[in-house]
């Protein structure tokens, strides 16, 4: 099977999720646990949210 | 540029970035309740949780921050930008709304943005003409569109010169070629693979350099009819230490069988890749790849075997139980003859 990779060149797609993996949990930026409590962060002080949807593989 | 400081400043400034696995936890249905059809998706959400704006995947980390400041600069709702659009129309909510659209992978609604945006705007815009290409292309695939209506696409980038339209007759080349071999027509891609050859030239630039060895990959393949050529130039594009990657060995045994080229090494190579590979969805994936080889190859009994283990290392994607019940209906009429 083709392996699932889409639109943007693997190595960029690599290289932006692993600075991107660094955004969440740092001190500067609100990391949520949970889908809720990403809304109940974001209600605070009506921000947006940045939902990344990705796979380990 | 630290890119890393960059991203990092960007996304604080959004506000509140959550990352999902789209295959484990919440991750599952959220992905299914936003339609999620590739990776990695961004979606931009408001406080209540309604859609501002998303992509899929993206091209550099400038493209990337571009569109994250695009959303904190509008951050009104999808339906709040058809509204504004249904009573101002204007080119560039029309292109927002197809370039949401798309990333839904609603070819129909994106397609009929874009071209609003097209009748909209008053310049001529290579961007725009490649994303019209692209969803008819993707559209061709659902069979939302037809090939008339792509090549019509693609000639409409083709009819572009600008120096800003490249890496659109690149991407338009390789997808012909990919629609050409799905439609049975393999000299449909010929003009768009000479066109984009000729555009890239003598280009130091590396992406386009890695590009051109693509193309030149393409027309061995499908204009000369040089197999020889064509996997020896596949093997040159392959990145550093290939042959130890299980997904990059994936790869080129999967391209073999998709040409139907050099298909007793990719029957190794994808053996190899089976072994190397982590247990769970990418040893599953690889043992489709090496199923379609080895049935292809005339041993379906084996491309049962394969199977049958890629369903157990995998149990709820459903395409591994409908090729399992493939290779055993082919086994079945193999048996009656």
């Amino acid at each position: 099977m083709r392996s699932i990779r889409l639109k943007a060149p693997a190595i960029l797609i690599a290289a932006g999720l692993l600075i991107l993996a660094g955004c969440a949990g740092q001190g500067d930026t609100a990391s949520p646990d949970s889908f809720d409590d990403a809304l109940a962060l974001a209600g605070h002080d009506n921000s947006l949210i940045l939902v990344e949807f990705h796979t380990d593989w | 540029m630290d890119d890393n400081h960059d991203f990092r400043k960007a996304i604080h400034d959004t506000g509140v970035f959550l990352r999902l696995d789209a295959e484990k936890g919440e991750g599952v249905p959220l992905a299914e309740q936003f339609s999620v059809n590739g990776y990695p998706t961004y979606i931009v959400l408001n406080a209540t949780g309604e859609t501002v704006d998303r992509w899929m995947g993206y091209d550099d980390a400038e493209g990337f921050l571009a569109a994250l400041q695009g959303a904190a600069n509008d951050p009104s709702t999808v339906a709040e930008k058809l509204t504004r659009y249904e009573e101002s129309p204007n080119a560039c909510d029309a292109e927002k709304l197809g370039d949401i659209y798309s990333a839904e992978s609603e070819s129909q609604k994106a397609m009929s943005m874009y071209r609003a945006a097209s009748e909209l705007n008053t310049e001529p815009n290579p961007k725009l003409t490649g994303k019209i290409f692209y969803t008819l292309a993707d559209g061709y695939t659902s069979e939302t569109f037809s090939l008339e209506e792509v090549r019509t696409g693609a000639d409409a980038v083709l009819a572009i010169e600008a120096e800003d339209n490249i890496m659109n007759l690149v991407q338009v080349a390789h997808r012909m070629g990919m629609i050409g071999s799905q439609a049975g027509q393999p000299d449909l891609s010929t003009p768009y693979i000479m066109a984009a050859l000729q555009a890239t030239e003598g280009t130091q630039e590396p992406d386009m350099v890695a590009a051109r060895r693509e193309l030149l990959l393409e027309k061995a393949l499908r204009i000369d009819n040089d197999l020889e050529a064509a996997v020896q130039l596949k093997r040159d594009s392959m990145p550093e230490g290939w042959k130890d990657n299980p997904t990059d060995l994936n790869n080129f045994a999967w391209w073999c069988f998709e040409n139907k080229v050099n298909l007793e090494q990719a029957e190794k190579m994808a053996r190899i890749a089976t072994d190397l590979a982590e247990p769970g969805p990418e040893k599953a994936m690889i043992l489709d790849t090496l199923a379609e080889l080895c049935n292809e190859l005339g041993n379906c009994g084996e491309a049962v075997a394969l199977m049958q283990t890629a369903t157990e290392e995998q149990p709820e994607n459903e395409y591994y139980r409908e090729q399992l019940e493939r290779f055993q209906e082919l086994l079945r009429q193999d048996n009656r003859t």
